[in-house]
Parts: structure tokens; C-alpha cells; sequence
């Protein structure tokens, strides 16, 4: 048990070496300037000293500051970090929480309803809405809206992040794919138990098949969605990406993206990524995040696994 | 008969046959013309992007280029960008998943990646690596990101090679087969390869429909394969995409939601099409092996 803890602390503390290893890469750009000013070419040359250099800066500017310091307006970096993060928590938590429970409720329907006209609504619905793109879903939902606005039938703000509009949005953008994957894992383990002793069992003794359902085999595969969480929660940490970059929502994942922006835009001399020191703050909350939905998983798992090994 | 396959064979011929034949199509102007100016039929002058009409089929952007040329044109573009990515993905995966099958150090090394990749969402990863310089002034830069996009995934596709191989392991007549003095080669001719290879042939109609969805997500944010720095007018620099890809098709998204929503429809329904049609195609070939080998027994 305690090395689903620690075997996950110790592969954290190697993903987060390297993805700090990366963000610390030296920016050393040379920039040919053309005719006025204009952008000639760059030619980048990476130098192991400067990469050095980078790291060291970095871990004594932690030291000497104890945290990640101030920004240009006098403020914690940190203070403004997690309150931006809180905020993506407020829409990312019940997107996922809406995701498991709606999610397998969904996947005990499919199930009950896997034969017959049923299946078109259940398990047909589930597979296609999950290959649909989810930008193409959140497109048709805001132009609904916007239609419906425009016969003055509903008032509500799709861009931007302070109306409780917003947040209520963008839980049901995010929950769409959370949903769609944890019915079809929930159907998968379900249609597993199908088959197994203890459900012909208690069938034969004249236990209702509402009740060996819900009871038994759901308690049963509880653990095997329990499992696939993580991977849940790793698709929507990307979603979370899409959605607030799109609709403006400031939350980590908006903020991350802008201080990565230089990946579409650059000011000739420099860089515009200078705010590393924020962006190695967003790295690390999120991947701590991670963490910890992997060892809640990891933990699932090994408790399936144990009561395999009894059966 | 074998119903989802069919539907997915269907479905991809008829992308194939937009790939091979799109620029001859009807309609389809090759030169892709911008009308920037267009007279109302009335006194006035429009201007792009111009609605669904009898012009322009299916509407145009906002240079005024047809869009239904756009993307006849654009397909090719855009399969040919997926079929580097899936196939560089599915060589890397074959060697590595081969490599942990018979080297345990190499099981090694794909199980810390996998276990590594599993800390950092995709985009996530892609937009760290995107923004290393080295990476975006390179002269090959198209390369790079599709090479960074290919790689990022091949642990988690390595892993489903390796227990399909795995699985063929275990299988009895294995035994059989080894105590018949198999060779290693023999038994990788003759066992491990066939199985792989069904393996490998629904996995590369998955991958490529993950690999446009993720497209269309990078489209979203403004990541393309293609694209160029232009000056702006504070002596700063903005990628323009130069492609005529479908995924560029999203980088106006938000404006377009309220004023041009045909554009991003457009390009929506082409990718989602692709992308179910490459699901269907890989659900069908499972079924279609499973049913096999049923009858094999």
C-alpha cells in the first residue's frame, strides 16, 4: 500500500524535473532584423552553461525568496497563482464530480438498456458523442445560446469568467467528455460481472435483478472505474486547456497558456515568455494535482487487484 | 456481416476520394481567388466573409476565398499531415513495444515514460515544447511539431503493442510451438508479427482519429503545423498560418461564432466526419478479428 504512495511521489518528482528542466531552457535567440525592422530569421543556440546558469538562478532565487517572490507590481507571484488556480478548480472539481456520478448512472442505463431500440439512445450515444471533437459540441451549445438570444429567449454571458454564467458553462462544457467516459468504462465493467458465480447466485436465490444489479455487481465494479480515473482526469486537464482559452475564462490553464504564448507570437530581442517563474508555479500545482488523483486511483487499483487475488 | 465496418470502409473512401480527386471536383477553384469586394445585387458592395449562396456553396472565409475549394484543396494538406504523425508514431511504438518484449531494459525505459507522461496532460506537454525556441525559429519547424505530437503518445501506444504481444504469449499453442523448437526469429515470424500486425492495422485508423481531434484542439488555440511570423505594428511578432489546412479554419473561432458561423461549421463537420469515420473503420476491424478468430477454434 504505501508504495502506491511513494512509487507515484517519486515518478511526480521526476516529471516535474523535467518539465522544469524544459521551462528553464536558456532563450538564447539570436535575431537577424530585415529591411525596417522586420523579422529576418532567428537562429537558436542552446548553451549548456546558460541551461546551468538558468537551473542554479532559479533554486537560489527560491531559497533567497522563500517562494516564488514578487511580481512587477509588488504582489506575491504565489497569492495570485493560487487564486487564479482556485479558480479553475471551481469550474474543473464539479466538472469531474458531475462527470462520476452522472457518468455511471449513465453507464447502469446503457447497461439495463444494451438490447434492443434502448441501445441507440445508450451505448451508441456514448461512442459517438465521445468521437465527437468537444470544440465542435461547446460551437453547437453557444450558437443554441446565441440563437435563443437572439429571439430574446435567454441572457447569458458565454465569454469571460467573473458571472456565475461562466462558471455554470463552463462546468457543462468540461463535463461532456467526463460523462461520455466514465458510462462507457461503467458499461464495460458491468457487462465484465455479466457473467460471473455470485450474479447467477443471487439471481437463483430470487434476488430482483434491480437489486444484484445496484448492489452487487455495481459495488463490484465500482473500483474497476475507480481505476480509470486518472485517465479521466488527464483528458480533462487538457480539455480545461481549450475551454478557457476559449471563453476567456482566467483560470490557471489561461494563464499558463499566456505565459506560453510565445509558442504564437514573439517581440523581436526577446522573448515574451519572461514569466517563467509563474509558469513553473502553474506546472507544479497542476502536476501536483495529478499527483494526487494518481494515488487515489493507484489506491483503487490495488484494492482490485487484492480482491482478485482472493477470488 | 460486419455492419460498422462497412460504414467506416464507406466513410473512408469517401475521404480517400476527396484526397485523390478534391481539386477536380465541380466547383472547385483552383486558384482559391480572394474576392475582397463583391457586388450587392442591389447598389451596395459586400464584403467578405460572404454567407452560403449560390457562389459560393458553402460560404467563404474572411479574405473571401470559396470555402468548398478551400477545403477540396485543403485535404490534402491535412491527410498528409496526419499520416505523418500517425506514422511516425506507430514506428516509434513498434520499436520500442518490440524492444520491451524481448529487453527488459527497454521495459524498463517504456514504463518510466509511460509513468512520466501520465503527470502531463497533452496539450500541456506540446505547448511546453512548442515554446522552446530552438523548437520554434527551427527551419523545420512543421517537422518538429509533428514529430513533438507523434511522440508525445507513443508510450501509451507502445504499452497496448506490448500486451498484445503479451497476450500472444500466453496463448497455449505457444508452447507448442516453443517446444517444437521454435527459434526466436521463427517465433517471431510466424506468431508475434501476425499478431502485432492485426494489432498495428486497427490501432493506425485509432491514432488517426485521435490525432485530428487533437488537431482540432490545437487549432483552437492557435497552434498549426504551418505557419510563418509577421510583423505587427508594435515591432512584434504574430505566427500567421499560411496553410490551407482544415484546422486553420478555427483560428478565427471566436469572432466567426457570431459573425461567419459557417466557417467554423465547415470545418467542424469535415474533421468530425473524419474522425468517426476512422473510429468506425477501427471498431469494425476489432470486430472483424474477434470474429476471426472465433472461427479459428
Amino acid at each position: 500500500m504505501i508504495n502506491r504512495i511513494l512509487f507515484p511521489l517519486f515518478v511526480w518528482m521526476l516529471a516535474f524535473g523535467i518539465l522544469l528542466l524544459i521551462i528553464l531552457l536558456p532563450m538564447d535567440t539570436v535575431f537577424t532584423e530585415g529591411r525596417g525592422g522586420s523579422f529576418g530569421g532567428a537562429v537558436y543556440d542552446y548553451q549548456f552553461m546558460n541551461h546551468w546558469a538558468n537551473i542554479k538562478f532559479f533554486f537560489s532565487y527560491i531559497l533567497e525568496q522563500r517562494g516564488l517572490g514578487l511580481d512587477q507590481f509588488g504582489n506575491p507571484v504565489s497569492d495570485q497563482i493560487t487564486s487564479v488556480f482556485g479558480r479553475s478548480l471551481k469550474i474543473f472539481v464539479p466538472a469531474i464530480l458531475i462527470g462520476f456520478f452522472l457518468g455511471i448512472a449513465k453507464g447502469v442505463m446503457d447497461y439495463r438498456f444494451r438490447k434492443g431500440k434502448g441501445r441507440i439512445l445508450g451505448q451508441y450515444t456514448t461512442a459517438g458523442v465521445m468521437a465527437i471533437p468537444d470544440i465542435a459540441m461547446i460551437i453547437l451549445i453557444q450558437m443554441t445560446i446565441l440563437y435563443l438570444q437572439a429571439q430574446g429567449l435567454v441572457d447569458i454571458d458565454l465569454f469571460g469568467h467573473d458571472t456565475i454564467d461562466n462558471v455554470l458553462m463552463n462546468i457543462l462544457y468540461l463535463s461532456i467528455y467526463p460523462v461520455m467516459f466514465i458510462s462507457a468504462i461503467t458499461f464495460k465493467a458491468l457487462e465484465d460481472e455479466q457473467g460471473m458465480d455470485y450474479v447467477r447466485t443471487a439471481r437463483s436465490k430470487g434476488t430482483p435483478s434491480m437489486k444484484v444489479l445496484y448492489i452487487h455487481m455495481l459495488k463490484n465494479g465500482m473500483l474497476k472505474i475507480f481505476a480509470h480515473s486518472n485517465t479521466m482526469i488527464l483528458y480533462t486537464l487538457s480539455n480545461l486547456f481549450i475551454v478557457e482559452v476559449f471563453t476567456e475564462y482566467r483560470g490557471a490553464a489561461f494563464y499558463m497558456y499566456t505565459t506560453l504564448g510565445s509558442a504564437t507570437s514573439f517581440n523581436v530581442g526577446g522573448l515574451l515568455s519572461a514569466d517563467v517563474i509563474s509558469q513553473i508555479g502553474y506546472v507544479f500545482l497542476f502536476t501536483v494535482f495529478i499527483l494526487l488523483a494518481n494515488i487515489v486511483s493507484g489506491m483503487a487499483r490495488s484494492i482490485v487487484s487484492v480482491q482478485e487475488e482472493k477470488l | 456481416m460486419n455492419r460498422t465496418l462497412w460504414i467506416g470502409l464507406i466513410m473512408t473512401g469517401m475521404l480517400l476520394f476527396i484526397l485523390i480527386f478534391g481539386p477536380h471536383l465541380p466547383r472547385v477553384d483552383q486558384t482559391l481567388e480572394q474576392n475582397l469586394l463583391k457586388k450587392d445585387s442591389g447598389v451596395g458592395l459586400l464584403v467578405p466573409p460572404y454567407a452560403p449562396s449560390e457562389e459560393f456553396l458553402i460560404g467563404s472565409d474572411r479574405k473571401g476565398v470559396d470555402l468548398w475549394s478551400k477545403v477540396m484543396i485543403g485535404a490534402r494538406e491535412t491527410f498528409y499531415i496526419l499520416a505523418v504523425i500517425v506514422g511516425l508514431r506507430l514506428v516509434l511504438a513498434l520499436l520500442v513495444s518490440i524492444g520491451a518484449f524481448y529487453l527488459s531494459g527497454v521495459r524498463l525505459l517504456m514504463n518510466i515514460w509511460n509513468a512520466v507522461f501520465s503527470f502531463m496532460p497533452t496539450i500541456f506537454i506540446i505547448l511546453i515544447l512548442l515554446a522552446v525556441p530552438g523548437v520554434m525559429f527551427s527551419d523545420y519547424r512543421p517537422f518538429w511539431v509533428m514529430a513533438i505530437i507523434a511522440v508525445v503518445e507513443v508510450g501509451r501506444l507502445s504499452l497496448i503493442f506490448y500486451e498484445s504481444l503479451q497476450t500472444q504469449k500466453r496463448q497455449s499453442y505457444m508452447e507448442a510451438a516453443i517446444s517444437s523448437g521454435g527459434r526466436k526469429w521463427t517465433l517471431f515470424k510466424g506468431y508475434y508479427w501476425p499478431a502485432l500486425k492485426r494489432e498495428v492495422l486497427s490501432s493506425s485508423a485509432t491514432e488517426a482519429g485521435r490525432a485530428m481531434f487533437l488537431l482540432a484542439q490545437l487549432g483552437v488555440i492557435g497552434i498549426y503545423i504551418n505557419q510563418e511570423f509577421f510583423s505587427q505594428l508594435d515591432r512584434s511578432y504574430q505566427s500567421v498560418e499560411t496553410s490551407n489546412s482544415w484546422p486553420v479554419l478555427l483560428s478565427n473561432l471566436r469572432r466567426d461564432v457570431y459573425s461567419a458561423e459557417w466557417i467554423p461549421l465547415v470545418a467542424l463537420f469535415f474533421m468530425t466526419f473524419s474522425i468517426i469515420a476512422f473510429h468506425l473503420l477501427a471498431d469494425g476491424l476489432r470486430k472483424r478479428q474477434a470474429i476471426k478468430m472465433r472461427r479459428n477454434f
